[in-house]
């Protein structure tokens, strides 16, 4: 280990995973490679397919989340996503990200 | 669940001790968490086939790793190393043996070494591609990763599974470009091969021999240590990319085009040349639909009447260039006039220069995977969309290595062709079928299997037909280059050169290797003492 650090002109080994554990941050590492907006995100395009304009299909704008629906899809998977281990997100982490995802919402009504 | 040939009394001390060794909070036993490690992709979910985890330890060190197998040596708990348990369609987190001890390496997620001027990273197994590209991205880096398809996997892990990607020949086929490792094995010893072998080095991931044999490949695609760091060369970040798309208008002209990218890339003028057929876009058209209603296979003149019909090249390869702009621009031009020298009837497609690095705008055009850029676009081929309107819970890949030649692809269509339509399969390899390029001297041709959790008796008889199709491939010369584990015995029993021996030879190091036979008994086949659990 030590040798390893003492490469030429090397980084200091970094933590691969974010430090910041905001909700943002959270959905930002775990989450918007599937679920942002715009083309590429088979997450997003797989839920405007599914609800044809019901509800948007980017999960920042949707109205019809709960900490708990969030909470079940991470740890159960639904369709062609897995479920996440608690290696990967802990249950704090979920909780933080949840808050984050449903902050300010009320259902049935669209963000300004 | 305990694991198999394991007293309770004993499971139990063990997990104490895997306990003891990475914090309660690190080792996972409850229904919840262990399900958790099940292969979400599985194509056997719910059946007694499917291959079942009794507890999983994270351990966050190479020293915890070493703790972990030494308790497990001692007890004689089977093992299972994942690195981030990502090789969904390969098997996703689940061991060959049921009741396995998944050993959980995604907190060893430390970016070690990341170096622009000599060109490498050194990097542990939770690192996902994601991250390592950040990292290199937040500290401007001018350096370039390959990555497979789903960017949350592992270099580490892709590279020891024999995975792929997209950019340089030299590049792509991950474990190639590793260079060093640091191991642990069965009884906890540490190990470091190449140039890591030599404490005072710093050519770790520079030089991959060190000194004397090399047993880096003993590591990948089976059962004979724990990978806990791994070396990679990098390619430096280009100035420029360049592609021109080579047409050929007949189906008996992909052999010529073939030799002809195979001459450019094996020359090192190109990266990766991207196969397609034109012309298939075209199949839902009536007059395709009337040549196959009998499920005979057209001939040649009737599907080049086709595409002539439709005004369609019938194959297309695209390739790929990178460096400096007044580079690929030459590159572009050679491969233009070598082409035409070599195939008078070739046609010239889309052609584009993008200035690096990429703009936003650019990044949203691009095939991100040609630029060395992680993201989960993959997961598009089973979510749900108007090609797959259920959704599917997951995808099986068939993943046999052919010949780099037009007569091996086309051979390769009709046989498969039939294999399908006999099954009473869907054809998806067919007269339009393009190979894959990810390997710099083979190439691959997939199909892909849709699983349902919910529909047992589709998943059976796609398990049957995998199975079959192994054994049509085999008979071909047709090899697998990667399989899950509820398959890995029977591609195995394909390669058989002499009565076995390569897996007799394979067998006799892990006996030597591992003699309890705790790690990852069965991967690829491998089993301790070559016996298979009944």
């Amino acid at each position: 280990m030590i040798r390893i650090l003492a490469l030429a002109a090397l980084l200091a080994a970094a933590p691969a995973h974010a430090a910041d554990r905001s909700g943002a941050a959270l959905f930002a590492y775990h989450c918007a490679a599937c679920h942002a907006a715009g083309p590429g995100h088979p997450g997003t395009a797989a839920l405007a397919y599914r609800d044809k304009g019901a509800e948007p299909a980017v999960l920042t704008e949707r109205t019809d989340l709960t900490p708990e629906l969030i909470a079940y899809v991470i740890r159960n998977g639904i369709n062609a996503m897995p479920y996440f281990r608690k290696t990967e997100i802990s249950d704090r982490d979920i909780a933080s990200l949840s808050a984050w995802l449903v902050r300010g919402k009320v259902p049935g009504r669209r963000p300004d | 669940m305990t694991p198999p040939g394991v007293s309770p009394a004993d499971f139990a001390t063990a997990l104490a001790g895997f306990r003891a060794a990475v914090g309660a909070d690190w080792v996972f036993t409850s229904d919840e968490d262990v399900g958790l490690y099940r292969d979400a992709f599985s194509p056997a979910w719910g059946e007694p086939e499917e291959r079942l985890v009794s507890a999983a330890v994270a351990p966050a060190s190479t020293e915890q790793v070493q703790a972990v197998m030494r308790i497990a040596h001692r007890y004689g708990i089977p093992i299972y190393p994942i690195s981030t348990g990502r090789n969904l369609g390969y098997g996703g987190s689940a061991p060959n043996l049921s009741g396995s001890v998944v050993l959980d390496l995604k907190r060893m997620n430390r970016v070690l070494a990341v170096d622009d001027r000599r060109h490498f990273a050194i990097v542990e197994p939770g690192v996902s591609y994601f991250d390592l590209y950040h990292h290199i991205r937040e500290n401007n880096l001018q350096v370039w990763l390959d990555v497979p398809g789903p960017g949350w996997g592992s270099p580490v892990g892709n590279a020891l599974d024999h995975g792929v990607g997209d950019t340089w020949g030299i590049y792509r086929n991950h474990f190639s470009a590793h260079c060093g490792m640091e191991v642990v094995l069965a009884d906890g010893t540490l190990v470091r091969t190449g140039m890591g072998a030599m404490p005072q080095a710093d050519t770790w991931a520079e030089y991959p021999y060190g000194y004397g044999p090399s047993v880096d490949g003993l590591f990948a695609q089976s059962n004979f240590g724990v990978v806990t760091k791994m070396g990679f060369w990098l390619m430096p970040a280009p100035e420029a990319y360049a592609s021109l798309e080579v047409t050929v208008p007949r189906r008996q002209d992909l052999g010529a085009l073939i030799d002809f990218a195979n001459a450019l890339e094996h020359q090192g003028l190109c990266g990766e040349p991207l196969y397609s057929s034109p012309v298939a876009a075209e199949q839902g058209h009536p007059d395709y639909q009337a040549l196959i209603k009998d499920g005979v296979f057209p001939s040649d003149a009737a599907l080049d009447a086709f595409a002539a019909a439709r005004g369609k090249a019938y194959w297309a390869v695209k390739l790929q260039f990178y460096g400096p702009h007044e580079v690929v621009a030459a590159q572009a031009a050679a491969a233009r006039r070598i082409a035409l020298a070599r195939m008078p009837q070739a046609g010239f497609g889309a052609a584009r220069t993008v200035d690096l690095p990429l703009s936003d705008a650019d990044m949203a055009s691009v095939d991100l995977l040609a630029f060395g850029v992680p993201s989960l676009q993959a997961f598009a081929l089973t979510a749900r969309s108007p090609r797959n309107p259920d959704g599917a819970d997951g995808h099986l890949f068939f993943s046999p290595i052919i010949p780099k030649s037009g007569e091996a692809v086309l051979r390769y269509q009709q046989v498969m062709w039939e294999a399908f339509g006999k099954a009473g399969f869907p054809r998806q390899i067919g007269p339009f079928t393009p190979p894959n390029t990810w390997m710099f001297r083979s190439f691959a041709c997939l199909a892909v299997f849709l699983i349902s959790r919910s529909d047992v008796a589709q998943n059976r008889r796609i398990r049957t037909f995998f199975r079959h199709l192994i054994a049509v491939a085999a008979a071909h010369g047709w090899g697998e280059y990667r399989t899950a584990p509820m398959f890995q015995d029977a591609v195995r029993a394909a390669y058989d050169f002499n009565d076995n021996a390569l897996l007799r030879l394979h067998e006799r190091l892990k006996d030597a290797i591992d003699p309890q036979g705790i790690l990852a008994a069965g991967r690829y086949g491998i089993w301790p003492g070559g016996r298979k659990p009944q």
